[in-house]
């Protein structure tokens, strides 16, 4: 059973505010200590889908705050495990999900932009407040899970704090999730004990695998009407620039809007907006 | 009769080094804005001259902020601004009668012209418009012709004007100077060429090559000069990935294809930027 991982920084162990997954963490001198948790987190998740029976493993390392990638540190990874890295597109425009897996895993992740007890909760930036996908309400989890869909394969397991597992759980309910900390406010977070954590990890990517057949992944009917409204501060701005899309409608000063024949030019069509976007200044 | 005037600022007489088209360079404020502002005058003056009723002036160099203002002949108006969020050339349209492009270089890859390039350095190769290769000159006549709008006067380094004369047709040219290669040209005196080109844009308003026609669809298709650059143009949906370095696009709506041409040229930036950086600029800023 080959094993897609997902993995992004502010939902691992002991994640609770900006630095730590930043270059403001390099700058504290914290920056080691992230990318440890973050490998012991995907350790731990790797060993418990072993067990089970899972046989390959492939982790998209796409958490993108502090270049250059990789975060994992790449001496303590599972040494039979594959890694994905680079700037960019997620492997979305070549589509690297094509390679074949039976199910995907997200490990890390934080829920969508405005969830107030969310630990650093986002879009890929602030620069997308609200993503609505066919009306959907979905932030990176939703893009993740949306993108396996596509191919069949089912979000199987997922690790965030519990604003983020709950956010996974309304996507796909069979999903096996495993919390980290709870979320208090944006920033500040009860932390479960690490020790507890990481046995966790591995009991539920166990059961992850056990399960997989059981999931259904999460799928989209076409064509896809997709709404997004700016956030971020000069909502106006990153709204004009996505106008220039010639297939994008300027719903309101701050919103906009498309309709695409698939799921899969939903999403590369969204990261390339939000590119857009964010370039302009 | 209402006139468009486009304006660069490479092809301006007297800008001899790359400081003074910098902005916020000292010889760029000093200098480059001084002479580009005049010729801009030179050409409102014999516009008029030649009967026009009003003229719109869009700076076209960098972010739109070269032309003086409070130097502009006040019977023109101005439009400025970021083209990736308000198109190429606003306010353009079928009211308009004449369009001068004015100050413009060759297209990259011209031999003995003055910083030749298409839209980006740093970015693209060659662009081609329904398999024609073409620059700045090209792309702007093109949209012009779209609204029925002529090209009628040209302005600027000998090979641009010629680069003009050939694909839009006979129309007023002012070489007001002439490359030797990409850092190296023979200016004429910037003040002796206002004259020449007050008498162009006089002449223009009654002679003018025929609005060019595109035929449907239009094929937009941009070498890049990077494959990194083509990876992100890429991600614009209904673009065709024909090498590792270009990207082509198809549309029968005319608008459509020059918008998508815009939004591959800003993604493909991000790129571009990057390499010029070494660090991200956008879009990775957290995730």
């Amino acid at each position: 059973m080959r094993v897609f991982i997902a993995a992004d920084m502010e939902g691992i162990t002991g994640v609770v505010h900006w630095p730590q997954p930043t270059t403001g963490g390099r700058e504290l001198g914290d920056d080691e200590n992230q990318r440890q948790q973050m490998t012991a987190d995907l350790n731990a998740v790797i060993k418990g889908a072993r067990s089970a029976g899972a046989s390959e493993f492939v982790i998209l390392d796409f958490h993108g705050s502090a270049p250059p990638r990789p975060n994992l540190r790449l001496n303590d990874i599972d040494p039979e495990t594959k890694l994905l890295s680079g700037h960019g597109h997620f492997g979305l425009t070549q589509d690297v999900l094509e390679d074949g897996y039976d199910v995907m895993f997200i490990v890390g992740m934080h829920a969508m932009d405005g969830v107030a007890d969310g630990i650093l909760s986002h879009n890929f930036t602030s620069t997308f407040k609200e993503i609505y996908l066919n009306g959907l309400r979905i932030g990176e989890t939703g893009y993740f899970a949306l993108w396996a869909g596509i191919h069949g394969i089912p979000l199987a397991f997922f690790s965030g704090d519990d604003a983020a597992c709950e956010e996974a759980k309304e996507l796909v309910p069979d999903v096996v999730t495993t919390s980290t900390k709870k979320g208090i406010t944006h920033g500040f977070a009860l932390l479960y004990p690490e020790a507890e954590v990481r046995a966790d990890l591995e009991r539920g990517a166990a059961e992850a695998i056990s399960n997989a057949a059981q999931i259904k992944p999460l799928t989209m009917s076409n064509p896809v009407e997709v709404k997004i409204i700016m956030g971020g501060g000069r909502e106006t701005i990153k709204a004009d620039a996505c106008a220039m899309f010639p297939w994008v409608e300027r719903l309101s000063g701050t919103s906009i809007g498309f309709s695409v024949d698939t799921v899969y030019e939903a999403l590369t069509s969204m990261r390339a907006l939000h590119m857009l976007a964010e370039s302009q200044r | 009769m209402n006139v468009y005037i486009v304006i660069d600022m490479e092809g301006v007489a007297g800008v001899t080094h790359g400081s003074m088209i910098r902005t916020g360079h000292v010889e760029w404020r000093d200098r480059g804005t001084r002479l580009m502002t005049a010729e801009a005058n030179a050409a409102i003056e014999g516009a008029f001259l030649g009967g026009a009723t009003s003229v719109l002036v869009k700076d076209g160099h960098d972010s739109g902020q070269n032309i003086r203002r409070e130097d502009l002949d006040p019977r023109a108006e101005l439009v400025t601004g970021n083209s990736v969020t308000v198109g190429l050339m606003p306010g353009l349209d079928s009211t308009f009668d004449k369009l001068f492009l004015m100050g413009f270089h060759a297209k990259m890859g011209t031999r003995f012209a003055q910083f030749d390039h298409t839209i980006s350095t740093a970015t693209i190769n060659n662009l081609s418009i329904n398999n024609i290769v073409v620059g700045e000159i090209g792309m702007y006549g093109m949209l012009a012709g779209l609204c029925g709008v002529s090209v009628a006067l040209t302005t600027g380094d000998g090979p641009a004007v010629d680069e003009s004369l050939d694909l839009f047709g006979a129309h007023q040219g002012v070489r007001v100077k002439q490359g030797l290669g990409r850092f190296a040209v023979r200016t004429f005196n910037p003040a002796q060429v206002l004259t020449q080109i007050t008498e162009g844009a006089k002449n223009a308003m009654d002679s003018g090559a025929p609005p060019l026609e595109l035929s449907l669809p239009v094929t937009v298709s941009i070498d890049f000069l990077r494959s990194a650059e083509a990876d992100m143009a890429e991600m614009v949906p209904g673009s065709v990935r024909s090498s590792a370095r270009t990207v082509q696009y198809v549309h029968e709506d005319p608008d459509t294809a020059f918008q998508a041409l815009q939004a591959m040229v800003a993604l493909a930036g991000i790129a571009a930027s990057r390499w010029a950086s070494g660090l991200y600029k956008s879009g990775d800023s957290v995730v």
